[in-house]
């Protein structure tokens, strides 16, 4: 029976990953395609840790690991590189603030 | 080599061998490997700066946790209810606590799991936060999670200014 | 005791799917992008999480249901921190949050008064 509810349950999460997708397609902007791509990512961590019990193979356990590291590496990677976007306007903000 | 160093080294060794474990699936036979690449990654690790209290920590994950599953019910709700009337804001947060730099930046990552908001962008002074659904109380509980964060990262609370 | 824990799991797993519903709802019927991220980083850690959770409690070892939890943990981390850094990219290249026609909200300006 967990075979069957888990393989449902992958069965879900894979046409929730089909509306990222769609979400891709449809935009309108890069960063609605940036935040659905992360969103296939999370499901796709879901559907392989489900998998892995439907097929008993733990080895997607840690398919599953190396997705949410490369995830978060390639989130550490992007913080370095758009730094001077957060900060952007700093002065400009500093200037308008009167306190 | 100070106490506090020995402790930094004390507690990078014991976090690196419960990963270990974790990936390695607690078998004996692969601390053969493992001892060797623990004390390789506790030597090339980039050393930190900024010390975190561990019983603050131990005092905020449960309090994380709480925040994320409040949020979560938030914002499923909202997007199941039929009715799409959201009251959705841009507020600033000055910081009152917060000194720049790792502390202010660990509260902008922790303020997207707080119910209903989003870190839009760091400034020196201030903190930009949307809101998806604005109520009453929640400039408060921003405060109150400045706090908290002030007490994780040992900064001194001054009341009066 | 083994049977009552692999019952939570599954209902910690299935709460899991049903909040990773809710948040594909949110991508698809909230109006903008700043909104959508709201639904993404809330719903879908939380789906993540309790997946997690649920398959942790169903583990035949410790060290497995310590793999989950960190699994998590990545996941964590990476979109709290990426939620902001696609918000601010996204302000940043000139797109407005749309906002409530209500009155101007309140600020926190004020300093704190419980204490």
């Amino acid at each position: 029976m967990t075979t069957f509810l888990y393989a449902a349950g992958a069965i879900l999460l894979l046409a929730n990953a089909g509306v990222g997708a769609w979400r891709i397609l449809r935009g309108p902007t890069s960063a609605d395609r940036m935040l659905a791509a992360e969103m296939i990512t999370t499901s796709a961590i879901a559907v392989l840790l489900l998998l892995s019990i439907v097929s008993g193979q733990s080895a997607l356990v840690d398919v599953a690991l190396l997705f949410a590291l490369l995830a978060a590496v390639a989130m550490a990677n992007f913080v370095t590189r758009t730094w001077t976007l957060l900060r952007d306007d700093k002065d400009a903000r500093e200037e308008a603030r009167h306190d | 080599m100070s106490i506090r160093h020995w402790q930094a080294w004390a507690w990078r060794l014991a976090i690196l061998s419960v990963l270990w474990w974790a990936i390695s699936g607690g078998d004996p036979a692969s601390w053969a490997w493992g001892v060797p690449a623990i004390v390789a990654a506790a030597v090339l690790m980039p050393t930190f700066n900024w010390h975190l209290r561990p019983m603050a920590l131990l005092l905020l994950i449960p309090h994380a946790l709480w925040l994320a599953l409040r949020g979560g019910l938030e914002v499923a709700w909202l997007a199941c209810r039929p009715s799409l009337n959201l009251n959705t804001r841009v507020v600033e947060h000055p910081w009152h606590y917060l000194p720049e730099g790792p502390a202010q930046l660990f509260m902008a990552s922790l303020i997207n799991l707080v119910p209903g908001t989003l870190a839009l962008r760091l400034a020196s002074g201030s903190l930009q936060v949307h809101v998806l659904n604005l109520h009453d109380d929640t400039p408060a509980s921003l405060v109150r999670l400045e706090r908290r964060v002030a007490a994780l990262f040992g900064i001194a609370i001054d009341k009066e200014t | 005791m083994t049977e009552a824990l692999h019952w939570l799991g599954y209902a910690f797993v299935a709460a899991g799917i049903l909040f990773f519903l809710a948040g594909s709802l949110g991508l698809l019927r909230f109006p903008d992008v700043f909104t959508r991220l709201h639904a993404l980083t809330k719903a879908d850690n939380l789906g993540l999480g309790l997946i997690c959770l649920g398959l942790a409690l169903q583990a035949s070892g410790p060290a497995e249901a310590v793999k989950y939890l960190l699994i998590w943990l990545l996941m964590l981390v990476a979109s709290g921190i990426g939620a902001t850094l696609i918000a601010s990219t996204a302000l940043a290249c000139g797109l407005a949050p749309r906002q409530a026609d209500r009155p101007p909200s309140t600020s926190t300006s004020q300093r704190p008064t419980e204490q």
